[in-house]
């Protein structure tokens, strides 16, 4: 993104917040220094209920940033880059 | 003593003399190796010599049902055949689902040791204790699906199990396998093996019950396990789709694409689980399984219109797409049934396929030596055609029947740094440089590379189980590698598929429990020794290897995945440190650090004593 004020962020959901938010992918822009929490916030406001209490709710639902757990990039407080991927999924499993 | 789960009874047939005996199970071998793979790799040890050839007469099939098979036990029906490979040469276990091992122990077996060669083609026929020697001669060329149809059609029961070879296995094809009921115990080449003794198939049918010690006490173990199963968090999701959810590892960028090449096949988002909702039928699964992770599939519109199968799973829709880097989930449909028809490994066929793209890619091989085949990427023309002359031995296919390294090695050319491989065993859909402790056991495996030896849910699905890891950090893999494989290990005593536990379905306290109250043997509901058996398990797998000629050279990788990073994706960058990675893995499993060989202390550590003439 050109604009250094702003960020572009890809969020993709899949399993039920798929179905919860009707949505596979959205681009969202966001001021730069946003970190993960401001994110849910955005969904919130978006897709009319709490990310933060679905996450808290429904254990072992990974978030990746960039592929990486969020657990490992600071947690909720994330810092979010220009051109990140955050992907929210249930467990799931594959062999 | 009187047990409860097994039967105590091997079945040992010879086809060389249509001949067989029913031997009981060694006590000692019970008490220390509880059954399963423990027993296997024990008699395998005992009776294989050193440096047989695996197409010979002197290998042996050893079909293991655990002693859980057959009870309401959650997950436990899975079957089990050994035999000194010929795709690798090392000791090899290969497992395949469904309802074999359930019916083994109803007709009374733990255990069927196939020895010699028939002079025609057989078929044996299992029943209620006995044994017969059925003429297979027209059988022979079958699909899996007919010969299935029609045995059971001779022999007036459609309740028989079976376990076959299709025209793959009767042509000694190495990357054949043996299907039951459309699972497939592929990898490794038994089904070679199983045509080399001119066996077509074993037909099963029993009408006995597995005895249970404790009763009551099995009862309640049944109930925690169950309620383990519920409780986590993936159950739903893995009912709900099995594993037909190939975006996962795209997610992670580890997905190989183009011969692991790259880590993310571009349009993964045709190919992923929701995708695949649109072609499911319906559920399917093993005895006694409550998760019936198995999906039917079929084609109903597009070019592979009408095709259908039991499956795909996530490895054949790699096998299928990443491989040639074509997203379309009617071929993968498609091809996964003519592998099953025709009895092949879909892992290793895929593979294969995958690797012959990149040799023609780079001009190393052409039209010339494909027939005519144009092997593109994203062209999908050549491969029906491709897979059956595999199976056929004819053509192009012949040189790629005995697997890449075999196949690079005919080629030359440069061809040898191109099969992504270990010990002869072509790698799954899993890039090692994207999660280190998972590369760590493809490296090791006491098979070649097979993710089920010591699948890393830690790294895979961030199952917090010993600890969190960082799927791209070297330190300490060492440890989390070998507890995956020890724990597969003792799971594998009872033959329990490999999904609940890399879900955290399951663990050695509710294990003991089952196993210890089915066979009413105390001693096994001790998780510390539990643990124990699956260490000396892994070792003593390991010692036959040794035994073979195996050691540190072959724990290695193809140049491509130890120094080319991936070039893009989520894991950009990511090389395989092998060196260090070993090095750790070496010393946390105390084997002597510049052979690979375990030392002699450590043998005696885990009651290998008979061993220790191979130790370090």
């Amino acid at each position: 993104m050109e604009n250094n004020e702003y960020i572009k962020v890809n969020v993709m959901f899949f399993g039920d917040l798929r179905n919860l938010t009707g949505t596979r992918q959205k681009e969202f822009i966001m001021k730069k220094g946003f970190k993960l929490s401001d994110l849910l916030i955005l969904l919130e406001q978006e897709y009319h209920f709490s990310f933060k209490k679905y996450i808290e709710e429904n254990k072992g639902i990974r978030i990746l940033i960039n592929g990486q757990e969020y657990e490992r990039m600071g947690g909720i407080n994330a810092l979010l880059g220009d051109e990140f991927t955050v992907v929210f999924f249930p467990p799931l499993f594959g062999g | 003593m009187k047990l409860g789960g097994y039967k105590n009874s091997i079945l040992r047939v010879n086809l060389s003399n249509y001949t067989y005996s029913i031997e009981p199970l060694n006590e000692k071998m019970i008490l220390d190796f509880i059954g399963g793979r423990g027993f296997a790799i024990k008699l395998l040890y005992d009776e294989l010599k050193p440096g047989i050839d695996p197409m010979s007469e002197q290998n042996k099939l050893i079909f293991v049902a655990g002693p859980l098979a057959g009870t309401n036990a959650q997950s436990f029906g899975r079957w089990k055949v050994f035999f000194k490979s010929p795709l690798t040469g090392t000791y090899f276990k290969s497992s395949g689902g469904g309802y074999l091992a359930a019916e083994m122990k109803f007709a009374g077996f733990d255990i069927i040791i196939i020895e010699g060669v028939s002079e025609k083609p057989v078929y044996l026929w299992i029943h209620d204790g006995k044994c017969e020697f059925k003429d297979a001669t027209y059988l022979m060329g079958l699909d899996c699906d007919d010969t299935h149809t029609l045995i059971r059609e001779e022999l007036g029961d459609p309740r028989i199990r079976i376990a076959c070879i299709g025209p793959a296995g009767e042509n000694k094809v190495k990357i054949s396998g043996i299907f039951s009921d459309r699972r497939a115990a592929a990898r490794g080449g038994g089904g070679a093996v199983m045509g080399f003794k001119n066996l077509k198939a074993i037909a099963i049918r029993g009408h006995e019950k597995v005895e249970i010690a404790d009763p009551e006490g099995f009862s309640e173990a049944v109930k925690a396990q169950i309620q383990m199963y519920k409780s986590n968090p993936a159950f739903e999701g893995f009912k709900a789709r099995g594993t037909q959810i190939a975006e996962f590892t795209n997610l992670l960028g580890m997905f190989p694409t183009k011969n692991f090449r790259e880590g993310v096949i571009e349009g993964w988002e045709n190919i992923e689980g929701q995708e695949y909702d649109k072609y499911r039928v319906r559920k399917t699964g093993c005895h006694s399984c409550m998760l019936h992770c198995g999906n039917l599939s079929k084609v109903n519109y597009g070019k592979y219109k009408g095709a259908w199968s039991e499956g795909p799973e996530y490895e054949s829709i790699w096998a299928f797409t990443g491989t040639i880097s074509l997203p379309d989930v009617g071929l993968t449909i498609a091809l996964d049934k003519l592998c099953d028809d025709l009895g092949l490994d879909t892992i290793s066929t895929g593979s294969s396929i995958g690797f012959a793209y990149e040799l023609y890619e780079k001009g190393i091989i052409s039209k010339d030596d494909t027939g005519g085949l144009e092997l593109v990427y994203g062209n999908d023309e050549p491969l029906v055609k491709l897979i059956k002359q595999i199976a056929y031995r004819e053509g192009f296919g012949d040189i790629l029947a005995d697997g890449t390294r075999e196949a690079a090695k005919k080629i030359g050319k440069g061809a040898e740094k191109y099969a992504i491989q270990v010990k002869g065993l072509e790698l799954p859909a899993y890039d090692p440089r994207g999660a280190k402790s998972h590369g760590l056991n493809l490296l090791t495996s006491n098979i070649g590379a097979d993710h089920n030896s010591g699948y890393a849910p830690q790294e895979i699905f961030n199952v917090p189980i010993p600890r969190p890891v960082d799927r791209f950090a070297v330190e300490g893999k060492g440890e989390i590698t070998k507890f995956n494989q020890d724990l597969t290990a003792f799971l594998e005593t009872g033959i329990l598929c490999s999904f609940p536990p890399s879900m955290g379905m399951i663990n050695a306290e509710v294990y003991g429990k089952l196993v210890s109250t089915v066979t009413g043997i105390k001693d096994f509901d001790d998780p510390e020794y539990i643990w124990l058996v699956g260490e000396r398990i892994y070792n003593l797998e390991r010692i036959f290897n040794v035994r073979e000629g195996f050691g540190k050279k072959d724990d290695s990788f193809p140049s491509r995945l130890i120094s080319e990073p991936l070039p893009s994706g989520p894991a950009s960058g990511q090389i395989f440190e092998q060196y260090d990675l070993l090095k750790d893995y070496y010393k946390v499993r105390g084997w002597d650090l510049e052979t690979g060989v375990p030392t002699k202390d450590k043998l005696k550590e885990l009651g290998l004593d008979f061993a220790l003439e191979y130790g370090k």
